[in-house]
């Protein structure tokens, strides 16, 4: 080492504040997150006869999900940008990340070879495939991603020298799970596309002709109503994946991996599942088994039904299946609701990991 | 605890130096273990009451689990104190405006493995918001300094060795030109010329007006370069002062002669100098200065030829041995 370390013009401050510039980027987009929610709650979108169930215009529940992606926007300072971009670093140089994609993206391809399983409707047969398998390996990102974003930095102590930096630590939770978001949209994208184009390219074959597959008719919809359907389907997916994912990172702080990953998929299948409990919890069933339920078991139902995220909110496949539309408004109300969970399991994180000690 | 400290006698800092202004100030410093669902604690620090100036390299030391680290992590932010003050720049060290002025190379430090040098420390520019043409001005100029090799720089450290990595260490903790500068076992896995490095640029930097607050188990180092060291044994402070005060003035010394008859030996063996006999020559030892004088008078007196004095002055790590061994530590 050079004896000689003059310093240079750069000072030995940094940049305490958060740079003007930034701060006007990040103005912008809560402004226009603002604009949505005014246009939402005295326009609305109007939903299909499908969605009549669904209200149009914001509710109290969806302003909260607007809220949090607010503050989600405003604390996102450089520090927690730069964090996030080399979290996404990090995990694009995984290589057992790099081998899962790839072998999704083969297995997406060659489904097409498959749809002999199902004759009479493949296209169903490779939608399905596609869908569920995406659905599975992005699961299965999060959940393990996302046990592994914080508890390395402590076993490898990288987390002292970032927290020695100027970096608060709400700023490395956030940059931390903001990358591990950027990860799975980019995997999610990269198998999405794939998937559609497959699809496309099985639907011109199988109706031998781009025209022939267009054309809706009855039993037969179009193509682009199929893939919109389908894209739709696939950015909810991100919605459940941002759910999973803050999961996966809460209870890495207080349970080990193994623990952590059951206690995931215990929750994604009772998450799954949350239309049962909510039924079993008005104890509105028919039968002996539900009419027998004590109040207290329903309450305890109750509870489990509150605690749980409604997975099956961002699982549209049967409504593909009977070929509904997939109105924007709802899939507003699921984000709005995988927001808000998201959050709630963020500033459990934080107290979690606010005192902690390295 | 030995005469040049006060740990008894909080919040007075024990030794006080002309000089720079206090910026790192503890008092009554306690950190007490406590294991999780458990009632069992561990005191990993008690009272501790040092203060580090402007301009100082003052050394932490003491023998495994005193509770250097701890001090270090408290004085990081990365754990709290279970009572007791401790202010750098006069504020919390868990301010973000204080670690916008303070570096830190741990013990064994571990970077991002998947990113290169040169990607590690602009990492950590970000962190400190410096903008790209003040990173591409810095960087290069840093990783001169620790003289990582260009080829070197675009090599993921993972495939690094653990002096290089120490290298890029240092080169991190000081990319913000840190005003206080903590160092944790800093020639760990450097070779000796790495070690003799490392040691410059931590004297560069107090040539610059920097502060330096190092732990090292490495006394010999310690003494080279530190001006104040406290040492610390199971998490109490047992000695603080500068250098010189904790060496102290006491030197021995070995006054070698010879043509000297048996008569000659018999009477140096009566007086009150340990004497001994190696090869040709008559070995007298002296405790100090004065009896220097009276021995190389004795030897003259009785005919003997002074051939060489030889001086040996306390160590550091004399006075460490010592202090941790009086104190029941040891």
């Amino acid at each position: 080492m050079s004896s000689t370390t003059e310093g240079t013009a750069l000072g030995n401050r940094g940049h305490l504040e958060v740079p003007t510039n930034w701060r006007i980027g990040q103005a912008v987009l809560c402004a226009i997150v603002v604009l949505v929610g005014i246009f939402y709650f005295t326009i609305g979108w109007h939903s299909p006869a499908a969605e009549s169930r669904v209200a149009d215009n914001l509710s109290l529940f969806d302003g909260v999900g607007l809220l949090v992606l607010i503050g989600m926007i405003w604390l996102t300072t450089p520090a927690a940008a730069t964090l996030a971009w080399t979290t996404f670093q990090e995990s694009v140089r995984r290589k057992w990340m790099f081998a899962l994609l790839i072998f999704a993206l083969v297995l997406i391809v060659i489904s097409t070879f498959f749809t002999w399983m199902q004759p009479g409707s493949q296209e169903k047969f490779i939608r399905d495939f596609g869908l569920g398998f995406i659905v599975i390996i992005t699961m299965l990102m999060a959940v393990f991603l996302g046990v592994a974003l914080v508890p390395p930095e402590i076993e490898r102590r990288t987390i002292l020298t970032i927290l020695s930096k100027p970096v608060g630590r709400a700023q490395f939770l956030i940059g931390k799970f903001l990358g591990l978001c950027l990860t799975l949209l980019v995997n999610l994208a990269v198998l999405s596309v794939m998937f559609l184009i497959t699809y496309a390219i099985f639907r011109f074959r199988l109706d031998h002709g781009i025209r022939e597959a267009l054309v809706s008719a009855p039993g037969h919809p179009g193509l682009m109503f199929e893939l919109g359907g389908l894209t739709s389907a696939l950015a909810l997916q991100f919605g459940f994946l941002i759910i999973m994912a803050s999961l996966a990172l809460t209870l890495s702080l207080f349970l080990s991996n193994i623990a952590a990953i059951v206690v995931c998929f215990i929750v994604y299948f009772g998450g799954q599942t949350s239309g049962y409990w909510e039924y079993l919890s008005r104890g509105g069933g028919q039968s002996t088994l539900d009419k027998g339920l004590s109040p207290g078991v329903r309450d305890g139902i109750r509870a489990i039904y509150f605690l749980l995220p409604r997975f099956d909110r961002f699982d549209v496949r049967e409504r593909l299946i009977n070929h509904m539309p997939i109105a924007f408004n709802y899939m507003f109300k699921s984000f709005s609701s995988g927001l808000v969970y998201a959050a709630v399991l963020l500033i459990i994180s934080y107290l979690l990991f606010s005192d902690r000690e390295f | 605890m030995e005469q040049t400290t006060t740990a008894t006698t909080p919040p007075e800092p024990q030794v006080k130096r002309s000089g720079g202004d206090v910026i790192i100030e503890t008092k009554n410093l306690t950190k007490v273990y406590r294991a999780p669902f458990s009632r069992e604690t561990k005191k990993a620090l008690s009272d501790l009451n040092i203060d580090v100036r402007r301009g100082e390299i003052f050394g932490l030391v003491g023998p495994n689990g005193s509770g250097k680290t701890t001090t270090l992590k408290l004085l990081l932010g990365l754990i709290k104190p279970t009572s007791g003050d401790l202010t750098i720049f006069g504020q919390g060290p868990r301010d973000v405006a204080v670690k916008q002025r303070i570096g830190f190379l741990p013990d064994g430090p571990y970077f991002y493995d998947h990113l290169n040098a040169s990607e590690v420390l602009d990492f950590y520019g970000k962190l400190f918001g410096f903008n790209e043409k003040e990173r591409a001005e810095r960087i290069p100029q840093l990783l001169d300094m620790v003289n990582l090799k260009e080829a070197d720089r675009k090599r993921v450290i993972r495939t690094y060795s653990k002096g290089m990595v120490q290298r890029v260490g240092l080169a991190q903790a000081l990319i913000n030109d840190p005003e206080v500068l903590f160092l944790d076992e800093p020639t760990t896995g450097l070779d000796p010329i790495g070690a003799r490095q490392m040691k410059d640029a931590i004297l560069a930097q107090r040539d610059r007006g920097r502060t330096v607050l190092l732990c090292s188990h490495l006394l010999s180092d310690v003494q080279a370069i530190c001006d104040r060291v406290a040492i610390i044994s199971e998490g109490q402070l047992v000695k603080f002062g500068t250098v010189r005060e904790l060496v102290g003035p006491s030197q021995t010394f070995e006054v070698f002669a010879d043509s000297m008859s048996d008569e000659a030996i018999a009477k140096v063996r009566e007086s009150n100098f340990g004497v001994e006999e190696a090869g040709n020559h008559v070995v007298l030892h002296a405790s100090s200065a004065d009896l220097l004088d009276q021995a190389l008078k004795l030897v003259r007196d009785v005919g003997g030829n002074v051939v060489d004095v030889k001086g040996h002055s306390e160590t550091l790590e004399d006075v460490f041995v010592r202090t941790v061994k009086s104190d029941g530590r040891g």
